[in-house]
């Protein structure tokens, strides 16, 4: 167990210090990127399109840094596999490590961008309450959530390899139909051609994993208050599917990963 | 206690001391599938399922009902042509791959050597790499600070070993990855190929290494196309062909089947 964790330990290292290698100031560049994303969607949702919404800078950011999180983790996890056929056909090692340790790279860099965040609220003129200290504990669930997904992603890219692609895809359709640059509450009004089609997709928003996620870390960080008891238990229980779904369907398949990767 | 008798009694019938075995190997058989046509892409999968098409592959058996004890402190060498289930073998024995039938016992801890340098990453100083690839052949990160002056030693890099490993030459990152895997404390070393690395004197430090195990008592499965060193070092030399073991023994009768098999084979040639 202890030689387990230490592959995991070594191979984030290695992820992190290689991405970072060169680079004096290393953790720069995992902060440069959203903070260029928050300096165009501001933009463009505040001054162009005339978005309603209070603060939106950081309501924003509680939204996107755990979107990217995920997104990081997924499109880094989907392929590790696939891309370290040594380390499955020359080796023997628990084969979950390999996207495991993609994802907990993601993690250490998801902390660092939270730790920038909170040190931001006050700026915007929002000082973090008590309940902000819960903020490790929901990202750790939410760990475990994108965790189950990267071992779904890269079980499936060894028998599929354009899992890759449709990820992408799914990526993009994904972030849109997470509240992150618009208010869930609007959602629940929307006046699409067809009132079937408002309640359906006001059904795929409300129940799309990462709102329930977002919307903890917003109430947490700018308001101060626990989400409802709905969310809570939304949250609990995508972190409980999603890694006993991903768990299970990895082992199933990963005993014949050295035949096939 | 008293039971212990009837047990020793019943081994002793069957020639082997059962708490001696380091291997034991029952029954096992290993089957790949060979596929002529497969969807690796969703694409050609739904695209195959509307044309109805299944995916076609024959089944090759690598290794069919192999049976086989190892006793601890043995040091036994595996030959065979290209393709006779020499590292199928290796491979079952360090669970990289599952047997389809029979069971496989490997007691203790487990060092497999197949290739040398896993998990090294070209980027980081060869000093980072060591403790990578040591986890990964199961060096805690104790042990591996405990043995670095040894690997660094051993790996005649002196002042490169800061240096990241991509400015390395071949013959320095081949040392680099011996001096970690001969350093790995286990109970059972599982070597395949990777002994003839390096120039002639660092070869005859690897090998003397080797001999350093033997004398520790380590059970050493040694896979080489290298007569020479098998019949040097082995104990035993087990032949297969075509996943079946057709000698098992004394390194030198099992050597001249071998090369009774390969002369046949290029008479079978000459013939055609």
């Amino acid at each position: 167990m202890v030689a387990r964790r230490e592959i995991l330990f070594n191979l984030v290292v290695r992820d992190l210090e290689v991405k970072y290698k060169g680079s004096v100031i290393g953790i720069f560049w995992s902060l440069l990127s959203p903070f260029l994303m928050l300096i165009i969607y501001t933009l463009v949702f505040r001054y162009v399109i005339g978005t309603t919404v209070k603060n939106f800078p950081l309501f924003f950011m509680c939204g996107f840094l755990p979107w990217i999180f995920l997104s990081n983790s997924l499109m880094g996890a989907a392929p590790s596999i696939v891309n370290n056929p040594n380390l499955v056909r020359k080796v023997y090692m628990p084969r979950a490590i390999i996207p495991l340790s993609a994802m907990v790279a993601c993690l250490v860099e998801f902390f660092m961008t939270l730790v920038i965040l909170i040190l931001a609220l006050p700026c915007f003129g929002c000082w973090p309450g008590l309940w902000a200290l819960l903020l490790p504990a929901v990202a750790l669930i939410q760990a475990v959530f994108v965790g189950g997904l990267a071992l779904l992603f890269s079980a499936s890219t060894v028998h599929f390899r354009d899992v890759k692609h449709l990820l992408e895809v799914l990526l993009i359709v994904w972030f849109w139909l997470t509240p992150i640059v618009y208010q869930l509450s609007r959602v629940m009004s929307l006046e699409l051609p067809s009132v079937l089609l408002s309640k359906l997709v006001a059904i795929v928003i409300r129940f799309n994993p990462m709102t329930a996620y977002v919307s903890f870390y917003r109430a947490i960080l700018l308001d101060n208050t626990l989400p409802p008891p709905l969310t809570i238990a939304l949250v609990l229980i995508y972190a409980l599917g999603s890694a006993s779904i991903g768990w299970m369907l990895f082992s199933r398949s990963s005993p014949r990963f050295a035949e096939v990767v | 206690m008293k039971i212990m008798p009837a047990i020793e009694d019943t081994s002793a019938k069957l020639g082997v001391d059962p708490t001696s075995n380091a291997i034991l190997i029952r029954g096992a058989s290993k089957k790949y599938r060979v596929y002529y046509e497969k969807s690796e892409n969703i694409k050609y999968l739904i695209i195959n399922l509307l044309k109805g098409k299944a995916d076609r592959h024959r089944d090759v058996w690598a290794l069919r009902d192999v049976s086989l004890s190892i006793r601890r402190g043995e040091t036994v060498g595996i030959i065979g042509e290209n393709g006779s289930g020499k590292s199928t073998l290796l491979k079952l024995l360090c669970k990289i791959l599952l047997p389809d039938t029979g069971t496989i016992d490997v007691r203790g801890r487990i060092a497999t050597l197949l290739e040398l340098g896993s998990g090294f990453s070209m980027e980081i100083s060869g000093r980072k790499n060591i403790f990578m690839n040591a986890s990964i052949l199961g060096l805690s990160r104790k042990e591996a600070r405990e043995r670095l002056g040894e690997i660094i030693d051993f790996s005649e890099l002196g002042d490169y070993i800061n240096a990241p490993i991509k400015t390395y030459s071949s013959g320095m990152l081949v040392r680099l990855g011996f001096a970690v895997a001969i350093n790995v404390e286990a109970d059972v070393f599982l070597i395949d190929e990777i002994l003839a690395v390096g120039d002639e004197r660092f070869q005859r430090k690897c090998l003397e290494r080797i001999r350093d195990m033997q004398r520790r008592q380590r059970t050493i499965v040694l896979v080489s196309h290298n007569v020479a060193t098998i019949e040097e070092f082995c104990s035993r030399a087990i032949l297969l062909h075509e996943g079946r073991i057709i000698a098992d023994g004394e390194p030198g009768r099992s050597i001249d089947e071998y090369r009774k098999l390969q002369a046949s084979r290029s008479g079978a040639q000459a013939d055609a």
